[in-house]
């Protein structure tokens, strides 16, 4: 946008002033309620709150409220994440909204009230490929490391550690693809379960996993097929979670989909099954990669061989995804 | 003194700012009402919201996270009589819709929400896998009234728009889509006037080339727009947005083999 009147410059400086004012009025807000549910919350957390930890009313302190023990632990990098919050919701402040250089924009900003904060649609399961919740967290809270992060951390005996809001973007997805969907961090909630990735899951963490899951379908009315693994979005590179996740069990609960019994399930011969597998979701650039993930979640098995059985599972499941 | 002469300065510049503004004003308060509002919930922390749930002692925030962003851009036509009614229908709480920009027939552009905040446009739909495109998209709203075609100042703007939002969030050039394609049967906007051979020309969408191209016998043209992203549940529907969007001359509901060989070409570009 070019400034050139003295009228823009003024106007100009009087928003930024004002603009920073309302920024600091609401830093400067008192944050010991803020475990209460505010104006807008309903619209997010309406249908997904029966009963609310009692945790909650008394256990929530500002972060910058300081050295409360509750806070000690990871007390310099939580000063980070409420810092970071902070200068991420500012960009949310800006307006009028002119950004693109050349465009011709109206000479007065209309703003609509019909809005929002973009939602979840997804969620990607991963296994950490360590031994410990310490460790994982560790890496989380780093700044200059791989950057990476998700939104919940589950211990192997089933506590959770959520560790970033839903609404925000968590980086935990990386380079991936499922449909044409290429930013899953923007659309998903990332969940890493604390599993070396050749040893069982623990119960206490499928159950965790469970009552996790149920809360986020509710919530951000995420459909049964899209809950999927790290593996299935990033085929070439990931293998997470491992054959030992239980897909089927999570399927049967109402999180992603299964195949039923194929006995007498007969494929027509022109199915083309990288179709099938593209309409599931799988990037199938590298097919021989696209299969090794699908066999992964939905046969538990760690090979890329295809044969009659694996077409046929293939030609069942497909058909849920439309 | 010197703060007190500033204050002034403040005071006298901010009221003649907002008499300036005055037309706008009421709506654009509630607009930065809500913003704050949205801005209160991302600083909710400890995160501990589900019920009956193990939480660790020790919250700990994670230090690595951003914005969600668009993937994401759906055209639209406003089917309304120019600009100052669809301003006004955007601005009203009780319509509950919104877009993130309106592009006027004068060219003139509308940005009416930020980038990153939700507008409220799709609707119900489905494209792929995805159920909530409101959450992943930037909707783009065209003054026409859907039986007329789009001046070419408006299509000017539109293509300077689809460069900056292409760039500023990586936005595969697959993912520029029409409403009509999001909700098949729902609605069928931009109407057949639109030029989507243009955009994809420049980038925006796909186009195709059915020279030389042979479809093999078995080629199942509705699991191929499946793929590209229709839902095919009325595959009748699916088909109507498909010709609206990439044969605007046919108006019937049923393929044929031009059809079949447009899809086939479309697939792989899709992919």
């Amino acid at each position: 946008m070019q400034v050139t009147t003295t009228h823009q410059v003024l106007k100009t400086i009087v928003l930024s002033i004002l603009i920073q004012g309302t920024i600091l009025a609401v830093q400067a807000q008192p944050k010991d309620n803020g475990g209460n549910t505010s104006n807008k919350d309903y619209l997010l957390k309406s249908n997904s709150v029966p009963g609310k930890d009692s945790l909650d009313a008394t256990e929530e302190k500002p972060v910058s409220g300081g050295a409360g023990s509750v806070m000690a632990k990871y007390g310099r990098s939580n000063q980070l994440y409420a810092n970071m919050v902070d200068s991420l919701s500012k960009v949310l402040f800006r307006y009028p909204l002119v950004d693109s250089a050349g465009l011709t924009y109206a000479e007065e900003w209309v703003g609509t009230p019909n809005m929002g904060l973009r939602r979840p649609n997804y969620v990607i399961i991963h296994h950490t490929a360590n031994n410990s919740c310490d460790e994982t967290l560790r890496e989380f809270t780093r700044t200059g490391g791989r950057e990476a992060s998700a939104h919940y951390v589950i211990c192997k005996d089933g506590t959770v550690h959520h560790m970033l809001n839903d609404l925000l973007r968590s980086h935990h997805a990386g380079e991936s693809k499922w449909g044409n969907n290429t930013d899953l961090n923007s659309s998903s909630i990332g969940i890493e379960i604390v599993n070396n990735g050749f040893e069982a899951f623990t119960d206490e963490q499928i159950s965790s996993l469970a009552v996790l899951l149920e809360r986020l379908k509710a919530a951000y009315k995420i459909p049964a097929a899209n809950f999927i693994g790290h593996g299935d979005i990033a085929p070439t590179r990931k293998g997470d979670p491992s054959s030992k996740f239980p897909w089927k069990l999570m399927s049967e609960k109402g999180y992603g989909h299964w195949w039923d019994d194929t006995t007498g399930v007969q494929v027509p011969d022109n199915f083309d099954y990288l179709m099938g597998l593209r309409i599931i979701g799988y990037d199938i650039s590298y097919p021989a990669s696209a299969l090794i993930a699908f066999k992964r979640h939905f046969m538990s098995e760690n090979n890329g061989t295809m044969n009659a059985a694996v077409r046929k599972i293939i030609f069942v499941l497909y058909r849920k995804f439309e | 003194m010197k703060n007190i002469s500033l204050l002034l300065l403040f005071v006298v510049t901010s009221l003649l700012y907002s008499c300036k503004e005055s037309k706008h004003a009421a709506t654009n308060k509630v607009y930065k009402q809500q913003v704050k509002e949205y801005a209160k919930i991302l600083r909710e922390y400890p995160v501990r919201d589900s019920a009956g749930l193990k939480y660790g002692t020790d919250w700990a925030g994670t230090t690595n996270f951003s914005m969600r962003k668009p993937n994401y851009v759906i055209i639209h036509h406003t089917a309304q009589n120019g600009e100052e009614e669809t301003i006004r229908t955007f601005t009203l709480p009780r319509t509950q819709v919104s877009s993130h920009y309106v592009v006027s027939r004068d060219g003139t552009v509308h940005h009416m929400l930020n980038d990153l905040l939700r507008a409220h446009h799709a609707g119900v739909g489905r494209w792929g896998s995805i159920t909530d495109m409101n959450s992943c998209s930037i909707g783009i709203e065209l003054d026409n009234n859907g039986s007329e075609p789009f001046s070419d100042a408006l299509m000017n703007s539109l293509v300077q728009l689809l460069e900056r939002l292409k760039k500023a969030y990586n936005i595969p050039t697959s993912n520029f889509i029409g409403h009509l394609d999001w909700a098949p049967g729902r609605k069928v906007d931009p109407s057949r006037y639109f030029n989507w051979q243009l955009l994809a020309a420049k980038g925006f969408g796909h186009w195709y080339d059915t020279t030389g191209v042979t479809v093999p016998a078995d080629f199942n043209a509705i699991y191929a727009l499946k793929m590209i992203g229709y839902n095919t549940a009325k595959p009748e529907i699916a088909i109507q947005s498909y010709k609206i969007h990439f044969v605007p001359k046919d108006t019937s509901r049923v393929l044929n083999e031009t059809d079949r060989k447009i899809i086939f070409s479309l697939l792989s570009k899709y992919q």
